[in-house]
């Protein structure tokens, strides 16, 4: 018996190995196999499921507020001189919260340029004292002094002048308030000769966080 | 098993570095979001604080300068021997041929200065020559503080001397005190002159004082108490009036009447050194005085003046302001409401009038003290 149609994995001409290599798919034409068949049965799912649809939406507004600490009234730029041990400068500030949002804490960050050791000698030199009255304070002078017409409470203990991130106490920190603050500065009765002569330039940085996050 | 070529492990190194650094970032960014949230700033200030040139405070000097007239008669210059350059000397004991470290002269200085004050210029003038034509007199010194003994400045040796004379003529030798900084130094002074003479014979000293200035003002540091140990053995002499309770008064030279008069008194010169512009706040003279003789009683009133111009006058024949019959030193203190200028504190001369009622002998002063109340803007 002859076969003229070889059979399967016979080719007419070629051995059998020949015959399979021959047959083997290239990654193209796999991809491109898979692609047809996932886009067919794409069509057909759509023509099973199809029907009618509606919809609606919904939107709402959400806006950041604003933390705000401003110092509208300040005598902090006032300094003093000549000073003598014993002295005592009191000059006032007001914080205003004036932003949308509450503060959880208010920091105090005091620095000198030019320095001395009025502001270096942490035992001889500059002392600070915040005091907070639950009024504007009635000022007179200068040289000014201030008196609390209402309640006072104390912000800060004495503390060398220089100071980084110091927290002060018994503010307020509401939105659209305001606190009061005397800083009362010292120089100690105890400072010696070496610092006669001395000069120092301060800053006071008031630096408030907000409140913690909460639900809304 | 073949070896990775070099380029591939600078690649994987590279690589895992970017790794870390990336891992760090997004660790960092991470945290700060977790941290973030609103702050706000409010500043105070620049305001300047400056103390003053000089603190207040009451500094105190005794006077060095005194005039003594109780006899009624011509003025008796009996200032201090060693402060002033003038015809008043101070001879010492026989000193030896070399130097020896237990031969000096020593001098402690008054301390009358504003503390913390810069000094500059600080200089020790001594003056002196040998004892005799024919004689050499050296001399090298050491600077001390007072209060510590310690040794702060040595200048000459026994090898080189700060100077020599060889004649019998004064001379002044100054010589720079570095080491004298300040006027905390300056109050707490001591100067030790060792010396030598070629015939072991005395050094005649005419003046040891220590002179400077201060951003302020220009001083003069005065001994107050003087050591002579040129012979090995020590003496100590004190400035009469400079220091109470220090068994050394300065006696008049002559006797006071039984009553006041104006030909009869003695007069002290002050020499503060008030620093121009300074605000005088107070001020006051010390005098501690008794009779020489116990039983006798003294009594006093005195005038202030600024040269010859007349200041102020406290007591007087009538109204003494005391009189003392013990024989305890009276330690009056008097203020001078009229010494409120520089100029005036630094010209004060007071003139004291006396009387022994009991005997018509002399009197005792113990301490002659202007204490001055100033501090400088």
């Amino acid at each position: 018996m002859t076969r003229d149609t070889p059979f399967l994995g016979e080719v007419s001409g070629l051995a059998i190995d020949d015959n399979v290599k021959a047959m083997r798919l290239s990654p193209h034409k796999i991809v491109a196999s898979i692609a047809i068949l996932v886009a067919a049965a794409a069509i057909a799912g759509l023509g099973t499921y199809a029907t009618f649809t509606s919809t609606t939406s919904a939107t709402h507004t959400i806006a950041s507020g604003t933390l705000t600490l401003t110092a509208p009234f300040s005598r902090l730029g006032t300094g003093a001189s000549p000073i003598a041990a014993g002295d005592t400068m009191q000059r006032a500030i007001d914080l205003s919260y004036s932003g949308s949002i509450s503060f959880s804490a208010v920091t105090l960050t005091t620095t000198a340029s030019p320095s001395s050791l009025l502001d270096t000698d942490v035992t001889q030199g500059l002392h600070i004292v915040i005091d907070m009255c639950s009024v504007a304070w009635t000022e007179s002078g200068p040289p000014y002094t201030y008196t609390c017409g209402g309640v006072t409470s104390s912000v800060l203990a004495s503390s060398a002048i220089i100071g980084s991130n110091v927290a002060l106490s018994n503010l307020t920190l509401t939105a659209g308030s305001t606190d009061h603050l005397r800083a009362t500065i010292t120089f100690p009765s105890t400072a010696g000769n070496t610092l006669q002569n001395q000069s120092s330039t301060l800053t006071y940085l008031f630096t408030g966080t907000q409140r913690a996050g909460q639900s809304q | 098993m073949s070896r990775q070529p070099p380029d591939s492990l600078v690649s994987r190194r590279a690589l895992r570095w970017t790794v870390l650094a990336g891992v760090a970032a997004a660790t960092f960014t991470t945290a700060s979001l977790a941290l973030a949230g609103f702050n706000s700033a409010a500043s105070g200030g620049p305001g300047t604080y400056s103390s003053k040139r000089i603190f207040p405070g009451v500094r105190s000097s005794s006077a060095w300068t005194l005039r003594d007239a109780s006899g009624g008669a011509v003025e008796t210059n009996s200032d201090d021997t060693l402060s002033y350059t003038d015809a008043l000397l101070k001879t010492t004991g026989n000193w030896a041929t070399t130097f020896a470290s237990n031969r000096y002269v020593e001098l402690d200085f008054n301390s009358p200065r504003p503390g913390g004050v810069p000094v500059s210029s600080a200089q020790f003038n001594y003056r002196m020559a040998a004892n005799g034509a024919g004689e050499t007199a050296c001399f090298y010194f050491e600077v001390y503080r007072e209060s510590t003994s310690t040794l702060i400045g040595t200048h000459g040796s026994t090898g080189t001397p700060v100077a020599c004379n060889s004649t019998i003529i004064q001379t002044t030798y100054s010589t720079t005190l570095a080491e004298v900084t300040n006027t905390t130094i300056l109050n707490d002074l001591r100067v030790r002159v060792y010396g030598k003479e070629s015939g072991s014979r005395p050094m005649k000293q005419d003046l040891a004082n220590v002179t400077g200035s201060t951003p302020y003002t220009s001083f003069t540091m005065y001994e107050k108490i003087y050591r002579d140990q040129s012979t090995g053995t020590a003496a100590t002499t004190n400035w009469s009036v400079a220091t109470a309770g220090d068994s050394t008064a300065y006696i008049n030279v002559s006797n006071w009447a039984t009553t006041f008069s104006t030909l009869r008194y003695m007069k002290f010169t002050f020499d503060p050194a008030v620093p121009t512009g300074s605000v005088i706040t107070s001020a006051s003279v010390d005098f501690y005085y008794k009779a020489n003789t116990a039983g006798d009683t003294v009594c006093w009133y005195f005038e202030t003046y600024n040269g010859a111009t007349l200041l102020g006058t406290h007591g007087s024949s009538g109204t003494p302001v005391s009189c003392n019959s013990t024989n305890a030193f009276s330690t009056d203190n008097v203020t001078l409401a009229e010494l409120t200028s520089v100029t005036n504190a630094n010209n004060l001369t007071i003139k004291v009038y006396m009387k022994d009622t009991t005997g018509a002998r002399k009197s005792q002063m113990d301490l002659v003290q202007l204490n001055t109340n100033y501090y400088l803007d």
